[in-house]
């Protein structure tokens, strides 16, 4: 049985965030396919679910110390992962397990890795995997600019997430992508091989009286739903692509905000817009997070589904779960991007434009849907949950 | 028989609401006039008219008889202003038997929110209402308050989402029966709704009856100049009344073109691409009866004065004239008038006081006056040279109309809606341009026929409207008519 480490900067043992999710359901995969499964990380202390015994803690302010620019406690972590307690409880577990793969998620803990590679600590012989979820660089450049982040500092924390990404794709045995997007860039930064791994959606559960206590919450209303992490990318694409306010959508209709987006959506609102905040965070209901039951029926019973993320890269979690659903889909090209198949789909709005993007939301609300029931749609739909997006980490074993 | 039954089954009926009416113990201007000649009008012409109030805490609608609503509007058309108002005050109505408390509900779940009060809520419940109150507010949702325990956290997810989707309103509407509403009724309200009305009650109401709406829109300065308003509360407040009366009304008046206009770049700003039938329709501007008689002098100008009644605060520009009255003085020009200000003090005139204050030049020849009663006010028109109304932006600008009723040329500044109140025939400047104000103020002192030819167009071109003929354009549209 081979036994694979995974390495992560959050836990995993309660997912709620894209991220969470796909390290966990990698970790399922291999579990499912007789491989051993380790999953280590070094985590911020805000997480309140984590395994003492395979999470490390570390403090907002030795994060914040190391690398003094919002949003780079990612590339803080992989900073302070070469020394200290940090390093030492990587060190300790790897030889303990001594795995014989070792599974990068996401790129920041490659220095410690390469420091135990580099001092005999671990052994050349064990198979390394860089499991991106999107381009790390180009990724947190933009959401720094997003943000009006700039100067020399971010210069060099942009820099430096380059360098780290470009030497693990040079020394990694494989990297695996999001999207084959992602797969070209990541070949031209040196990888030698790539293997495309779509994010997936579990397979969900009516609950039939959860739907019909929804129904009875709602009154009558319609809904669009916008599910997100509490990523700012999230919410700056909410209203970049909802316009100046939600004064279009009649009191009959709202957007249910599901997931930890709900907590940073209003703070996110540009200045601007503030004045119709009244209306706007009328219209919106902040649910927060949601148990599986209830997100189910609050998928399943949505007249359209939002992906209005504007920023990032890989392939959007929500997006797989948009796809899957069945239900109509208002998105934007970057949410679809690693689902290029979506264009063949029915009820499903891909654009750009505010205005567009808004008139299909209105679209959905007033007139409906129209029944999905060609064969090849249903099989495109179907391709998108994890045991088909995954099926590419077989090539994992067949090389360990 | 059945056949004429049938039709007049069909007839539509005006329901008017008339809160802010019954509200105001003031001079009926502005809003409050335009309501209260209009509903003037159909006491007169139309006994099937019926009308309504709302409650204190907005969350019932109440119908109020003939007899009440022609007694408050009659004291109103005969108000002196500075008079105590004694003749009407909102009695606190006990809760209406049909009709669940709504102020009760709302802070009970308010309190009940936060799960460490909870106790609280519960006594608060058991303590304010009669059992019968009770009852109703358990049918809404208040029995979820006292049956709930400490629930395991799916339910507590649950109920989580119970409340976030819970919405007062429509639980309101879903067991209120107003019975003079039906499928039929044409509710007008065109008061001052964002401080008076329950627009959202309205809405699932509307939904749930099927009556029509017809509202009003005056103007959208709030929104679109926020600057020129108090506060960001209220800009933010009048949007949300904006969005109600758009999604709630099927006809809405507007007080003129630029008005109409304005809301219309509203709905294109805001991707509205549907909304209600939009109409302009002028108001009336003839003076009341007894303003027009009253001439009694409290306040002897002796010297040539300039007049300019409005609100003194910062959107009206007050500025503009201290600084230009500043210039002629310093230019020492020959037989300046006075600059009489008459109107009450609003926000935003630091610097309007700052500049005063400095210069006891100005002190002589400017006047403030925020105590004139209408019948002063008559005397001050007529005495006057001329009116100024040098306003940023306005919606309609009846102070400029009022002073062509007395013959007087009004200079206004060149915002649209002062154009096409004042029919395009009075000079008009740029609000901001201080040396244009003052060449033609020195061109009106110096050259009096140039004032002169003014007041002959007024004489000769000038179009007054009576309130009658606003109120029974409006009445006309309010019935889909137009």
């Amino acid at each position: 049985m081979k036994k694979i480490l995974q390495l992560s900067t959050y836990p995993i043992t309660q997912p709620l965030h894209g991220g969470q999710i796909r390290v966990s359901q990698i970790r399922k995969y291999f579990e499912a396919n007789n491989c051993q499964v380790k999953s280590l990380s070094l985590s911020e202390m805000s997480h309140s679910d984590y395994d003492p015994k395979d999470d490390f803690l570390l403090a907002a302010h030795e994060l914040s110390e190391r690398v003094d620019v919002h949003f780079c406690t990612d590339f803080a972590t992989s900073l302070l992962s070469t020394a200290g307690k940090a390093y030492e409880f990587l060190k300790k577990n790897i030889h303990n397990y001594s795995p014989d793969i070792i599974l990068l998620e996401q790129v920041w803990l490659w220095p410690a890795i390469k420091k135990l590679l580099d001092g005999g600590e671990l052994s050349k012989e064990v198979m390394l995997v860089y499991s991106s979820q999107n381009i790390e660089y180009k990724t947190k450049r933009l959401l720094l600019e997003s943000h009006d982040i700039n100067g020399t500092e971010v210069d060099t924390v942009i820099n430096g997430i380059y360098k780290l990404e470009k030497d693990l794709c040079e020394l990694a045995d494989m990297v695996i992508t999001c999207t084959s997007t992602d797969a070209d860039e990541f070949i031209a930064m040196g990888a030698k091989k790539t293997i495309i791994c779509n994010n997936g959606v579990e397979r969900r559960k009516i609950t039939p009286d959860v739907s019909v206590q929804l129904q009875l919450d709602l009154n009558g209303r319609k809904y669009a739903l916008f599910v997100g992490s509490a990523y700012p990318p999230n919410a700056l694409g909410f209203w970049e692509m909802m316009g100046d306010s939600l004064a279009w959508l009649p009191p009959e209709c709202i957007v249910l905000c599901v997931g930890g987006v709900s907590s940073i959506l209003e703070s996110y609102m540009p200045e601007f817009a503030k004045l119709y905040s009244y209306v706007s965070m009328d219209r919106i209901k902040k649910i927060g997070f949601v148990s599986e039951e209830l997100l189910a029926s609050l998928v399943d019973n949505a007249s359209v589904i939002l992906l209005p993320i504007t920023i990032g890269g890989g392939s959007n979690l929500k997006t797989a779960e948009a796809i899957a659903s069945g239900r109509p889909v208002v998105a934007t090209t970057t949410a679809c991007r690693g689902f290029d198949f979506v264009t063949k789909l029915n009820n499903f709005v891909v654009t750009d434009d505010q205005a567009v993007f808004i008139q299909g939301i209105r679209g959905f609300l007033y007139a409906g849907t129209q029944h999905i029931n060609d064969i090849e749609e249903i099989g495109l739909r179907e391709s998108v949950y994890w045991e088909e997006s995954l099926t590419g980490l077989k090539e994992v074993g067949l090389r360990s | 028989m059945s056949k004429i039954n049938n039709l007049k089954m069909e007839e539509k009926e005006l329901v008017v609401d008339v809160t802010t009416l019954l509200k105001w113990s003031r001079s009926p201007v502005g809003i409050i006039r335009t309501q209260l000649e209009f509903v003037h009008y159909l006491i007169a012409n139309d006994r099937t008219v019926k009308y309504f109030r709302f409650n204190e805490t907005k969350d019932a609608l109440l119908e109020v008889s003939f007899n009440e609503i022609q007694q408050q509007v009659t004291h109103l058309l005969n108000y002196k202003n500075k008079t105590a108002s004694s003749h009407h005050n909102i009695k606190n109505e006990s809760i209406s038997t049909s009709i669940i408390d709504f102020g009760i509900l709302k802070k009970v779940w308010r309190v009940y929110k936060n799960e460490g009060w909870r106790p609280l809520a519960i006594k608060i419940c058991k303590n304010i209402c009669t059992e019968k109150q009770l009852d109703m507010l358990k049918k809404v949702y208040i029995q979820l308050f006292l049956e709930s325990k400490s629930s395991p956290s799916k339910e507590n997810l649950k109920k989580s989402i119970e409340t976030i989707l819970f919405s007062p309103e429509i639980q309101l509407a879903n067991v209120m029966d107003v019975d003079f509403l039906t499928k039929n009724s044409i509710v007008i309200s065109i008061g001052l709704d964002w401080d008076y009305s329950n627009y959202p009650l309205l809405y699932w109401l509307k939904q749930k009856i099927g009556f029509e709406f017809v509202g009003a829109f005056y103007d959208g300065i709030p929104i679109v100049y926020p600057e020129l308003v108090q506060s960001d509360y209220f800009s933010k407040m009048f949007f949300s009344h904006i969005y109600y009366l758009t999604h709630l009304s099927d006809r809405i008046f507007c007080i003129s073109d630029y008005s109409k206009q304005q809301l219309k770049e509203i709905y294109k700003a805001h991707q509205i691409s549907k909304y209600p039938q939009l109409k302009t329709i002028h108001l009336g501007d003839s003076v009341f009866k007894n303003e027009v008689q009253a001439i009694s002098k409290k306040r002897g100008h002796k010297k040539d004065y300039v007049l300019y009644v409005s609100t003194i605060e910062a959107r009206k520009n007050h500025l503009l004239l201290l600084k230009v009255w500043q210039k002629l003085q310093k230019e020492q020009f020959h037989n300046l008038p006075d600059l009489v200000l008459v109107g009450m003090y609003g926000w935003g005139i630091d610097d309007v006081q700052e500049l005063y204050q400095n210069d006891n030049d100005l002190k002589k020849i400017i006047h403030f006056y925020d105590d004139v009663d209408d019948e002063e006010l008559v005397t001050m028109y007529k005495g006057s040279k001329f009116t100024v109304f040098p306003s940023f932006v306005e919606g309609w600008g009846l102070g400029a109309v009022e002073s062509m009723l007395y013959g007087k040329v009004c200079l206004i500044s060149n915002c649209d809606a002062l154009i096409e109140a004042t029919q395009g025939l009075m000079p008009a400047l740029p609000p901001t341009d201080v040396d244009l104000w003052a060449d033609m103020i020195k061109d009106f002192v110096s050259n009096p026929n140039a004032l002169d030819e003014y007041a002959q167009i007024i004489r000769q071109d000038f179009k007054s409207r009576s309130w009658a003929e606003f109120s029974s354009e409006f009445a006309e549209f309010a019935r889909g008519e137009t």
